[in-house]
């Protein structure tokens, strides 16, 4: 590994290129990339005018690029930094889901809410509140969701709420506001809540509903409300600066919930949280180190894996090109992915450990699949098993190389733009309009490489895929579903593979540390990716935005991030420390309000 | 498996169609005009015109083979395209407009290639992102900010004219979900626009549309639960809207437009919910046919989607539910029309249609887009003869009617906006000519639908982005060749 002690020197460089590149968002890769693989509107963030750090040394350009002055605070620690903004945010459909789970356990499933029809997050993390702004559709899915639970629950409202098997009396009622909507609310009710709420049963009742109809109305009601739908954060405007709100404990237990469970506050969230245990950053620490205890295997670590490297949630793949690409190795695929991202983050395991995985869990349809020959299945089919040469690394999953791939072809650009972009934080620039009468005529049976050197020489796609196909071509042995070949596919004329790689020296690509090193295949990207303090500055930012849920867009996002790469290369890049670097800096417990 | 069976049996419950029945027991607390089961339409519909006029758009993706579309020859005399020979029986009651570009599309940067064919093709207008708030294009060099629509679309803008108060503002339909690329609708003022949603599945859109309706042939037995859950809806409503109220004071300013958005999606939702509907004269139960194991998402079951939209729109503008209705082809890569004889991807090599469309010059598989373009020609066939089928006063319904059908892109394989495929059907009581081809040379659909607003009595004189990047004009004067 190398010397950690460069990092602060990287650091000035990966800084100004991500910034400076998040502007130019990439709307879609592909030009007809499959909607669900790469499309990310350009919803640029607003880009500051002249803003120069007072006492850090970032220094925002008119254009939006970001520096640090390297001689900024000399050999000092950069100070702490502060609240970031977080606008209020429409729980995503994952959540939703998730929350209506924890509420009702398996007795109540919801109606579909994806709203489909709303933006997609330019940051590609879904949490993104424009990316939830909700639709007249998603409103639509949402009065349709919240009627069926209710009428799913009258009949086990008994079960739902026990005490309503007597005649409902106050106490009752008072358990189904606690149980239920002080819950979903993730807050303890105010008068003015309770009082709405005794309504809506009054007057469901005066309309002729039972008592148990009367109690589903409320679900009803409490379902579409804002309290619950909503995640608002009002806090307390901190007397030294009015525009900087502290979170209440509640807030904060929210926001651990999110962040950690994608849902609502656990019993002990909540319990600290009743107790205003849930405030200061080593209440904060033990609740998180709790929760990556306790939910082990939990929502977070699948979500964040499959957006921060662009998984799609199922590989679907041509069934004449791959018939022995079964529902069952599907599975299996994106299992073996999540359980190894899973135990990366339990384990305390680095960055670099997670990219140069060679012993991974498996089971026989792997096994077969990686042409194991010695394998052992543990009690429940699993076992963790060695990798084959020619499969190991986090670059080499096949869930990796199968979600950026088309259905029966391999591509490499989307994989060499996933690298670029989420390992390098080096985006390219957009799509020309005019892209698709630009696309060459590509002799017959051209190899990918033939064909991007085709490409590459035009003017308007050569810039971009300069950056992308060097690294993607790496990428050939392995096919669309991610299994190993030794030769180009007969469509392209079965000749054997060049994987020789290259980081470009143009475009942003170029002021990361490893620009203009050549490679050879996947295992050579991955020993370059490895030593790279640019790669090391890029996860705390991408994990970074995961955390917030939008593309950074101000100095203040950049100290934050700032202060976690400092701290991911102070843990030599373990990314259980990462994790819990993020609920600790200052802006996790607070909230800017843009004025 | 029990919670499906309980579920489809609800929404089977609401689908009965017995709105009248159910009247007055969702009244609203709150004094508004168009709240379930207090304002009866049929007062003010009696003040007004009785053959009201409507527009039906009908949009279906890819472009087209411009060659085997575009007639050879103009005017009264012309004959019919191959692509247009379906629509024979038509020939008299349509008009075939050709020369008629996009060029909005291309004052916004990025994109696919397909979204913002699709955002600027019923707008005229770029992305919403592509102009700086004091209403200024953004240089052609400043990626956009946002890719909704600058402005409203056509459909829209004619919706707040043709419609009376207590209407449903459109009926938006779509075979298969539309995707992020094919978001057409867009209702507000410029630079605040909303997407206006389309609905895939037919049952979903009859509950939405026609859902408690009692028609003659329904039984009044008493309602079920799911009935009176949803006749109370309205009250729910009231509730909820009002929490929106009463949060939004309490949160710091910059939240409170998000909680402002949604309250105004439910008020559009309550009012949708309370749109009455008088069962007299042509306006019947539509009849939804879906067999058994039908996803309306799923691409096998376009022609069913079709199908039943065509019935959904007919009897939605039979009843005067609204004088607006969109039907689109929602999937833009998807269709591989199963449902044709002979006819299973991959054909040529090509799996989907999208990339048979990107190579349409190659051979066998020209043969085989055209009979993919060709299918949309017979489903739009469909609607028209539907639509002349309902009698209206002296004559039918398409008499009052224009059903505008058009696609995003003119040569589709080459994503270009220009020369887009437009075919009208209906005269509007004779305002607008049917019988010919009318070729112009390089004109906008800006001026195109400037003259729609025309042929429904306004008095425009503009529609969309009237100058582009470099001066381009848009804009010059209306298409009026296409009026009587």
């Amino acid at each position: 590994m190398k010397e950690r002690s460069v990092v602060r020197a990287g650091l000035v460089l990966a800084v100004s290129v991500a910034l400076a590149g998040c502007t130019g968002e990439i709307q879609t890769l592909m030009l007809d990339a499959p909607e669900d693989s790469v499309q990310r509107a350009d919803m640029s963030g607003s880009v500051p005018d002249g803003v120069e750090g007072m006492d850090a040394g970032v220094v925002i350009s008119p254009d939006g690029g970001v520096t640090v002055r390297p001689d900024a605070g000399g050999e000092s620690e950069t100070p702490p930094s502060g609240p970031v903004t977080m606008p209020i945010r429409h729980i995503t459909p994952l959540q939703y889901e998730h929350m209506i789970a924890d509420l009702f356990g398996d007795r109540i499933a919801p109606e579909l809410f994806d709203d489909a029809d709303k933006n997609a997050a330019a940051s590609g993390y879904s949490t993104e509140p424009s990316a939830n702004v909700v639709t007249g559709r998603g409103v639509r899915q949402l009065f349709d969701s919240a009627e069926v639970v209710a009428l799913e629950s009258v009949d086990i409202m008994t079960e739902l709420l026990p005490c309503s098997a007597n005649p409902v009396d106050e106490a009752c009622f008072d358990e189904l506001l606690e149980r239920y909507v002080a819950r979903a609310f993730r807050r303890p009710l105010v008068a003015a809540e309770r009082s709405l709420m005794s309504e809506v049963y009054d007057e469901a009742r005066a309309d002729g509903f039972s008592e148990h109809e009367a109690l589903a109305v409320v679900l009803q009601t409490m379902l579409q409300m804002p309290q619950f739908l909503y995640v608002t954060e009002v806090g307390v405007p901190r007397a030294s600066d009015p525009n900087v709100l502290d979170l209440t404990d509640h807030e904060i237990a929210q926001r651990l919930a999110l962040f950690f469970l994608d849902s609502l506050p656990d019993d002990e969230l909540r319990r600290a949280a009743d107790a205003g245990e849930l405030h200061t950053p080593e209440q904060i620490e033990a609740q998180a180190r709790r929760l990556l205890r306790d939910y082990p295997d939990a929502s977070i670590l699948e979500r964040l894996l499959k957006e921060w490297l662009h998984l799609d949630d199922v590989l679907s793949k041509d069934r004449d090109a791959f018939p022995e690409f079964d529902q069952e190795l599907e599975r299996s695929i994106r299992e073996e992915t999540g359980r190894v991202f899973a135990q990366a983050i339990t384990s305390g395991d680095t960055l670099d450990d997670l990219l140069n995985i060679r012993r991974v869990p498996m089971n026989q349809a792997l096994a077969d699949f990686y042409g194991v020959q010695s394998f052992a299945p543990g009690r429940d089919g699993w076992a963790m098993t060695d990798l084959p040469a020619d499969h190991q690394g986090l670059l080499a999953r096949p869930y990796f190389l199968g979600s950026h791939a088309s259905s029966a072809e391999s591509s490499h650009v989307q994989r060499g733009y996933t690298v670029l972009k989420q390992f390098l934080c080096s985006p390219t620039g957009s799509i020309p309009p005019d892209a698709m009468s630009r696309v060459p005529v590509y002799p017959q049976n051209s190899t990918s490489r033939q064909k991007s050197d085709v490409l590459r020489q035009e003017v308007a796609c050569g810039a971009c895929h300069e950056m992308i196909d060097h690294i993607g071509l790496s990428f050939e042995h392995y096919d669309a579903v991610g299994s190993w070949r030794d030769r180009a596919p007969a469509s392209q004329g079965g000749q054997a593979l060049d994987v020789s790689g290259r980081i470009a020296t143009v475009g942003t690509v170029a002021d990361t540390d490893i620009a203009g090193e050549t490679f050879t295949g996947v295992d050579g990207l991955t020993a370059l990716l490895s030593g790279s303090d640019s790669v090391q500055a890029c996860i705390p930012r991408q994990w970074f935005r995961y955390a917030i849920g939008r593309v950074e867009a101000d100095e203040a996002d950049e100290r934050v991030i700032l202060e976690l790469t400092e701290d991911f290369a102070r843990t030599d890049g373990s990314l259980q420390e990462l994790l819990i670097s993020i609920t600790q800096v200052e802006a996790f417990r607070t909230r800017a309000l843009s004025q | 498996m029990k919670k499906k069976a309980l579920r489809r049996s609800h929404r089977a419950e609401l689908s009965l169609g017995r709105r009248g029945f159910l009247k007055g027991l969702g009244a609203s607390t709150l004094a508004l005009p168009f709240l379930f089961g207090i304002q009866d339409r049929s007062a003010h519909a009696q003040g007004m015109v009785a053959n009201p006029k409507r527009l039906v758009i009908v949009q279906h993706g890819q472009g087209t083979l411009l060659e085997q579309w575009t007639p050879t020859n103009s005017g009264a005399g012309y004959d019919l395209s191959p692509l247009l020979l379906p629509l024979s029986a038509h020939k008299d009651r349509m008009l075939v407009v050709s020369g008629v570009s996009n060029r909005a599309r291309r004052s916004q940067r990025n994109g696919n290639g397909h979204v913002p064919a699709g955002r600027s093709i019923l707008t005229a207008t770029p992305f919403a992102g592509s102009f700086y708030p004091d209403g200024t294009l953004r240089p052609e060099s400043e990626h956009p900010s946002s890719d909704n629509s600058y402005g409203p679309s056509i459909d829209q803008v004619l919706a707040e004219r043709l419609n009376a108060p207590g209407q449903r503002l459109s009926v938006n339909l779509s075979v298969q979900r539309s995707d992020h690329e094919n978001r057409l609708y867009w209702r507000g003022a410029p630079g605040q626009t909303e997407l206006v949603s389309n609905e895939d599945d037919p049952t979903r859109a009859f509950d939405d549309i026609f859902g408690g309706v009692m028609f003659p042939e329904d039984n009044p037995a008493p309602p079920t639960r799911a009935e009176r859950f949803r006749a109370r809806s309205g009250k729910v409503l009231d509730r909820v809207r009002s929490s929106y109220d009463s949060m939004r004071s309490q949160l710091p300013v910059e939240d409170r437009a998000t909680l402002e958005r949604h309250a105004a999606h439910l008020e559009t939702l309550q009012q949708n919910l309370a749109t009455q509907i008088d069962v007299e004269g042509a306006c019947a139960r539509p009849m939804i046919n879906t067999p058994d194991g039908y996803v309306s998402r799923e691409e096998q079951w376009a022609e069913i989607s079709m199908d039943n939209h065509i019935e959904l729109i007919a009897m939605s503008l039979a009843c005067d539910v609204s004088r607006v209705a969109t039907l689109q082809f929602g999937s833009k890569h998807g269709p591989r029309f199963p449902f044709l004889q002979n006819y299973t991807m991959p054909i040529d090599g090509y799996t989907n249609w999208h990339d048979m469309v990107h190579k349409q010059a190659d051979e066998p598989s020209a043969q085989a887009l055209f009979r993919g373009f060709e299918w949309y020609s017979t489903k739009v066939s469909q609607l028209v003869d539907r639509l002349a089928s309902i009698p209206e006063g002296d004559g039918t319904l398409l008499d009052n009617t224009l059903v505008v059908w058009i696609s995003e892109f003119g040569n589709g394989g080459r994503h270009n906006t220009d020369n887009i495929p437009i075919v009208c059907f209906g005269d509007l009581s004779g305002v607008v000519k049917t019988g010919e081809h009318i070729a112009f040379t390089d004109r906008t659909t800006n001026e195109f639908f400037t003259t729609l607003l025309r042929a429904y009595g306004g008095q425009d004189t503009t529609f969309g982005l009237e100058v582009g990047h470099n001066g381009e004009v848009y804009m010059n004067s209306p298409l009026d060749e296409i009026l009587v």
